[in-house]
């Protein structure tokens, strides 16, 4: 293959603290992922996408109750390190993340250019003339004019705003960008824009992103990889032409038929409701809403079935299939 | 066959205030007609900003148009005063977008669905308005509705908090539902589950709908007839196939080339988008207010405002690029 692996997942587990119970939102996930790779992350509303992406850069709520397992990378299992070493070596400079509806919460009160120029001030020591030229800069690779830099939030459209949170994502050139839904808030157009810049992006800086959506059809959009989430496990991890042409689990099946499109049939839905993650199913946590649960699957649960090389299903469907 | 909702030339204009001596008017509606039959859906589709949820605020009345008519199963309802207007407010409900804030957080569904029974003086006893939320909450398939009854909106998921809206505005058996982006904030997978609902109580009731949504997929498979808003005008307006097989008007094919669909090749290619931000009604463009944006403007573009023709069976569109007969 030739590339080394950017970022090694291995049994991640993640749980909170609820007055109902334990939540088990990210539980046992393995995945890897190369570098210049774009890695989306599909599934229901509460199946644990934005948990995996706080686990990854352990930026963990007060309330948690367990998170084990191992994150390498750049050669460092972020979850053997402490917080004062997390803020040092990894955010920002080798991970970053844009957070689920960041634009929201820009400071209303200080000037984008300067919000984008903050975290290498604070994190990198660069004097204020370094900053700024490098959050110039950045603004310019995703697109926002010289003008935009003295601004406020409330001055920018919402599709700026979010270019402005990319930006300041960006500017310590980490190795790796975590995307929470983008996208989600902005209109089609705004949406296709700011798609188009992220795959500039990926191609002239080769950037490597964990791209998290709910929306699978949005998640092809700039995917080299798709990782399915169901019930804070991930079912089904392959190429986007492996998950998306030929989908395995019966749950990646549904999600795409459900998905509208413009010209074909009318969309499917996968009927019923996802788990509660305090009491997860026995078995395979999917057996209550699959079309085709056997026995085997309510009472025990399925393994990580390899299909093909990078290719691999959690689906008593596919037992026989392995090697 | 006769129009259930009718609305002509309608146009509402906002006067807000710049600084201390000026003021504009937002048009955030201006000149749209449009009629819907009983049992009917018709989608309005279109950018934030372009209008969708004053149109459908005029259309419940809500607002009093700044000119135009709105008429209700044939009587003019334009001017007419709030309390004499509760026969229609019986008759024409809504559904919201949000589903977490269009709910009051501190009332059981049992309260939510029955609340505008009690508003309405319908059902004499407790017991004979528990029936009709009992069977509200099996229409939109919350089943077993007994152990729905008592549940707080925080203990729903998104899908389900929908259907309690979609309950509330059905207890009244209205015939006219204006649905405001009802699946925008529920999951991608789950909303043709929630559309399907809609569609089948439509059905059943003969219900009249007005689905305003951005997502023009969702709207080729869940109406009857399919108008593209832009700016406070339809720019387009035909069958949903039509549209999205022959789409005309430059702003609806955008938006169509926005739309992705699960294709692994997406990723190789950019997608076309309309150029640069939605405008602003406070201050429209000349002419026909697309031109800024429109990658085939021409000179009359920026002069002329194109009016609103058939140019074939049932099909009709505002572009200077089709100049009609
Ligand atoms: N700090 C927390 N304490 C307790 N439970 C939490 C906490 N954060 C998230 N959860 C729960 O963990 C589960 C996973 O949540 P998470 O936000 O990771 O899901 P998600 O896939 O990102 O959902 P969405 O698409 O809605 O953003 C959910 O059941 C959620 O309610
Ligand atoms: N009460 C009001 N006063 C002033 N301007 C208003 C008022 N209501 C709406 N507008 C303006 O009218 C325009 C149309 O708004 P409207 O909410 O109808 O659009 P929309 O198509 O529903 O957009 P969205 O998709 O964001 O919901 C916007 O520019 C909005 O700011
Ligand atoms: S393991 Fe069984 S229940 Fe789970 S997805 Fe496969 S077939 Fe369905
Ligand atoms: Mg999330
Ligand atoms: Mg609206």
């Amino acid at each position: 293959m030739g590339q080394s692996n950017l970022l090694s997942i291995d049994g991640l587990r993640l749980y909170y603290r609820s007055a109902r119970g334990v939540v088990r939102a990210v539980d046992n996930v393995s995945l890897t992922m190369r570098v210049g790779e774009v890695l989306g992350v599909v599934g229901e509303s509460g199946c644990g996408k934005s948990s995996l992406a706080n686990a990854i850069i352990k930026f963990l709520p007060p309330n948690t109750a367990l998170y084990e397992g191992s994150v390498v990378i750049d050669g460092v299992d972020v979850v053997r390190l402490d917080e004062d070493e997390v803020r040092r070596r990894i955010r920002w400079r080798v991970v970053s993340m844009v957070f689920q509806g960041a634009m929201n919460i820009l400071n209303p009160v200080i000037r984008v250019g300067f919000q984008v120029a903050e975290p290498l001030m604070v994190h990198a020591g660069a004097s204020r003339e370094e900053a700024f030229r490098a959050a110039r800069e950045v603004m310019r690779r995703v697109g926002l004019s010289d003008d935009v830099f003295n601004r406020y939030p409330h001055e920018l459209s919402g599709g700026m705003k979010q270019r402005i949170v990319i930006a300041t994502a960006l500017i310590m050139n980490p190795k790796l960008v975590i995307l929470d839904e983008p996208t989600s808030a902005l209109d089609v157009s705004i949406q296709a824009q700011i798609m188009n810049m992220l795959k500039r992006l990926k191609r002239e800086l080769g950037l490597s992103m964990i791209f998290i959506t709910h929306d699978i059809a949005l998640a092809s959009d700039i995917s080299d990889r798709i990782a399915v989430m169901y019930a804070g496990e991930v079912v089904e991890v392959g190429s986007a032409e492996q998950v998306l042409l030929s989908p395995r689990h019966p749950y990646t099946q549904k999600l795409i038929a459900a998905t509208p499109r413009l010209r074909g049939p009318k969309p499917d839905f996968v009927p019923g409701q996802p788990p509660d993650l305090t009491s997860p199913p026995s078995g395979c946590r999917f057996h209550p809403r699959c079309p085709y649960v056997m026995e085997k699957c309510r009472s025990s649960e399925p393994p990580s079935i390899a299909i093909e090389d990078g290719w691999s299903v959690k689906c008593w469907l596919y037992a026989g299939e392995a090697g | 066959m006769t129009e259930l909702l009718k609305l002509q030339d309608v146009r509402m204009y906002f006067r807000v205030r710049k600084g201390f001596f000026r003021s504009v008017d937002v048009k955030a509606v201006d000149g749209v007609s449009i009629s819907l039959k009983r049992g009917e859906t018709l989608a309005l589709v279109g950018e934030s900003g372009s209008g969708k949820t004053t149109l459908a605020r005029v259309s419940l009345r809500l607002l009093k148009p700044t000119s135009g008519r709105v008429l209700f199963d044939g009587k003019d309802i334009t001017e007419t005063p709030e309390k004499e207007l509760r026969w229609f407010r019986r008759r024409a409900q809504a559904i919201f977008q949000d589903p977490y804030s269009s709910l009051d957080p501190f009332m059981t569904v049992r309260q939510l669905v029955e609340e505008p029974l009690i508003l309405h003086k319908i059902g004499s006893t407790s017991d004979e308005r528990l029936e009709l939320v009992i069977r509200a909450l099996e229409d939109v398939k919350l089943t077993p509705a007994e152990e729905f009854l008592g549940k707080y909106p925080h203990m729903l998921s998104g899908g389900q908090r929908q259907r309690v809206g979609i309950a509330r505005a059905l207890i009244l058996r209205p015939e006219y539902i204006a649905a405001d982006e009802p699946v925008s904030m529920i999951d991608a997978s789950s909303r043709a589950e929630i559309l399907y609902l809609m569609r089948e109580l439509q059905e059943k009731h003969d219900i009249a709908f007005l689905y305003i949504t951005h997502d023009i997929a969702t709207a080729r498979h869940f109406s009857d007839k399919l108008a593209v808003m832009h700016l406070g005008k339809i720019v387009e307006f035909s069958e949903p196939v039509e549209v999205v097989e022959n789409p005309l008007h430059p702003y609806t094919q955008a938006l169509i080339d926005a739309v992705p669909e699960p294709d692994p090749a997406n990723r190789f290619r950019e997608r076309r988008s309309v150029m640069g931000e939605p405008l602003s009604p406070a201050n429209p463009p000349s002419g026909c207010n697309f031109h800024p944006r429109c990658p085939y403007a021409m000179e009359k573009c920026s002069k002329q405002t194109p009016p609103l023709i058939e140019i074939k069976q049932g099909h009709y569109v505002a572009c200077h690029l089709y100049p009609g007969e």
